[in-house]
């Protein structure tokens, strides 16, 4: 194989891997500091997905690239809004209980907020792919590769970068990880774990959103990619370990690379080799790599 | 009264001639049948009811499918509007369309089932996914529902699991005469052609076009190799490794039978990594999506197979007022214009309709629906995009598939066919006959 083309493989590896940790990061933040497995999380990124291509779709980017910008930010607004009316009615009665109740919860959550989808945009999917038709291609080492690309890639490593800062610099931030290691403790001390739990969530869902509005253009925003996207997060915090910011942003990069080799070499059992990985792992390590 | 004048003016019209062939005869040779006959010659007709009649319509109506699956609902309420315009079926009877989701084969069959029995349709008209036509044709004949599938062409379902069906019939032609429509595209226009990519879904339609297109290589490209076949699961968002993959395997064309939604998605990343500019893109099914889904980057001189049935400029407007027509009513109600669900499901719902009134007129009682479904074996629709023949042995559907390439013109806001060099083949020569699967029929050749 040519240099060109391990760079080839190499970026799609990051591209995808970039992807899938703004989507699990989140569902580990929550399942970190809250012990709730959000089933409803990949509504939040279908919910950004959807606001980020509806603002697409009448942005003149052709003329102002400073839009760029806007289909992001709304994305993510969308994602808190919701998820800030949600956290507060529906998410809120049922933290410290079983874990039954949280799924059935946050699953039903998710076909509520799949169907508002439906309501609000028709089922046809929402195509946005301006922003990644504009920034057109550059040739890296004689291969093609759309800029758009690099943007995600980008975004993937500016999230784990902000998210580090903020889990391990802020004061916020390690009253959270206070929360996440030892409730108990951390009620004793005094901290208001109602707040840290809704700032949690928030930015977590925020994270989401912001995913599908910049990931949105590559594709389209359809009705059950809600679901599609919720599996895949699955199997990188199956990988990474569930609760683990590190865990997940090793565990896209494993998935992104067992996918371009799965791929390369085995196109016909492309998704076989991502299960056999992940079920591999489960067997070695049953808390993932990085569960506690 | 004038229940009895309606019916005895539908009597009058079939005297003027209307079916009187192999219909007459089998409908008029069961027990049944001769009863009402003779009902009819002694003048005792029957009323039609002046309930609306119920036609389920499912599609996919989530998911990148639904690119394809909302024009087929647009197709069945157009073909239900026209014919209650006119004051519903045999002038009195309108038509109710009740549309429910197609999504996953379970929840398919149970909400096909709640069609049934819940919303007791009198007919039903739907589903795209080959998956789902396979779970639904038993269930329909169980359930005694006269049923026309729109597409989920699989050959499975005529040829393995309902030989002989009764009140089962599909519109769209088989899936596989894609990909040998597809391939014979090919070979008449990149005859040069030595090295042969391809990408499938990861589903039956796939599986079956690959299987052809290797079986068609053999015979019409036998000097080509095949130096990459892709598999993405269906509803694949990022396609990247895939394109890298075929960029470098260094094609001369890429077979793509990705489908709906997902065509469009894949194509607009391969743009983007520069695949097209030294292969060609063939897609058996890339079309068949409403037109305005696609950009004018779609490369010019694309085969772009239209699923083997209906693209919405072919036959052309001049030539044909029919399928003019039938794209400005289609306009007007809608606002864009058809894919090839939304034809297919609209001859469906005329299919039927006419199956009703003719069994009627021979009749002249609320025919059931085993006597519609025996109209409708052997019947021939004139439909938008020509005519089309409902197979007496296995009630599958066949017409000539077209098959053209793209070009952009200042007329279009969108790529379309360049309908001078569409390629017509008549379907005897693409489409294998009853009981015999294409791969089988191939060889005969």
């Amino acid at each position: 194989m040519s240099s060109d083309l391990i760079v080839l493989y190499l970026l799609n590896m990051l591209f995808y891997a970039s992807m899938l940790f703004m989507i699990s990061s989140g569902l580990n933040l929550i399942y970190g500091v809250m012990r709730i497995l959000n089933i409803a999380h990949g509504a939040f990124y279908a919910f950004g997905a959807y606001a980020g291509a509806w603002v697409v779709s009448f942005m003149l980017v052709d003329y102002y690239p400073l839009l760029f910008l806007v289909f992001p930010l709304v994305g993510t607004l969308a994602a808190v809004i919701v998820s800030s009316m949600l956290e507060s009615t529906l998410i809120n009665p049922v933290y410290r209980r079983r874990e039954e109740y949280q799924l059935l919860l946050t699953f039903g959550i998710l076909l509520i907020l799949e169907d508002s989808l439906k309501a609000i945009w028709g089922s046809t999917p929402l195509s946005a792919v301006e922003p990644f038709r504009v920034l057109g291609s550059i040739e890296i080492t004689r291969i093609t590769y759309p800029v758009y690309n690099l943007v995600i890639i980008l975004a993937g490593f500016i999230t784990a970068l902000t998210l580090w800062i903020y889990i391990t610099k802020t004061k916020t931030g390690v009253v959270m990880r206070a929360v996440a290691s030892d409730y108990e403790m951390a009620l004793a001390l005094g901290v208001n774990i109602r707040k840290v739990y809704m700032q949690t969530f928030i930015i977590a869902s925020a994270i989401a959103g912001f995913a599908g509005a910049i990931i949105v253009p590559t594709s389209a925003a359809v009705l059950g990619m809600s679901i599609e996207i919720l599996i895949l997060a699955f199997v990188v915090i199956v990988i990474g370990g569930l609760g683990s910011i590190k865990g997940a942003f090793l565990g896209s990069l494993l998935v992104g690379l067992t996918r371009v080799i799965g791929v390369t070499y085995f196109p016909k059992i492309e998704l076989v080799i991502l299960y056999a990985v992940a079920a591999i792992i489960l067997i070695i390590r049953p808390r993932g790599l990085f569960g506690k | 009264m004038r229940g009895r004048r309606e019916a005895l003016k539908y009597l009058l019209a079939a005297a003027g001639g209307l079916a009187i062939g192999g219909l007459t005869t089998s409908l008029i040779t069961s027990e049944k049948g001769k009863e009402k006959q003779e009902a009819k010659n002694q003048g005792e007709i029957s009323e039609i009811p002046n309930t609306p009649v119920k036609i389920g319509v499912q599609t996919l109506f989530s998911g990148p499918g639904a690119v394809i699956g909302e024009p087929l609902y647009k197709g069945a309420v157009l073909a239900a509007e026209e014919v209650n315009q006119r004051g519903g079926i045999l002038n009195k009877r309108k038509i109710e369309v009740i549309a429910r989701d197609e999504a996953g084969v379970e929840q398919t069959v149970k909400e096909f089932r709640r069609l049934a029995i819940n919303d007791k349709v009198d007919y039903y008209v739907g589903a795209i996914e080959s998956v789902n036509t396979i779970a639904l044709g038993p269930e329909a004949e169980s359930l005694g529902l006269l049923t026309i599938f729109v597409d989920g062409g699989t050959e499975k379902l005529f040829e393995d699991i309902l030989t002989k069906p009764t009140v089962v019939f599909r519109t769209s032609n088989i899936d596989t005469v894609d990909a040998f429509t597809s391939m014979n595209a090919v070979a008449y226009w990149f005859p040069d052609a030595k090295r042969i990519a391809g990408v499938y879904p990861d589903d039956v339609y796939g599986q079956l076009t690959y299987e052809v297109v290797a079986a068609s290589l053999k015979k019409l490209l036998p000097e080509a190799e095949e130096v990459y076949t892709g598999w993405p699961p269906l509803f694949t968002t990022d396609y990247s490794p895939h394109i890298s993959k075929l960029i470098e395997t260094k094609p001369d064309v890429v077979v793509v039978a990705l489908w709906g939604g997902d065509f469009i998605t894949f194509y607009k990343q391969a743009l983007a990594y520069g695949l097209f500019k030294k292969a060609k893109l063939i897609s058996t099914y890339g079309f068949s999506a409403p037109p305005h889904h696609f950009g004018k980057d779609l490369p010019e001189g694309s085969i772009m197979g239209a699923h083997a049935n209906y693209y919405f400029l072919y036959p052309p407007w001049e030539s044909y007022d029919n399928n003019r027509k039938f794209n400005e009513r289609y306009y007007k109600m809608w606002g864009e214009y058809p894919g090839t669900h939304a034809e297919l499901a609209y001859s469906s719902m005329m299919a039927l309709i006419q199956a009703i009134e003719k069994t009627y007129t021979i009749l002249g009682e609320w025919p059931d629906v085993f006597e519609v479904a025996k109209s409708l074996e052997g019947s021939v629709i004139h439909a938008p995009g020509g005519y089309l023949y409902y197979r007496v042995q296995d009630h599958q559907a066949v017409r000539n598939p077209p098959i053209g390439r793209s070009v952009n013109t200042d007329k279009w806001p969108f790529p379309v066919w360049d309908v001078d060099t569409v390629l017509h083949i008549p379907s005897e020569k693409l489409i294998p006959p009853p009981g015999v699967k294409m791969v089988d029929w191939m060889k005969t050749l």
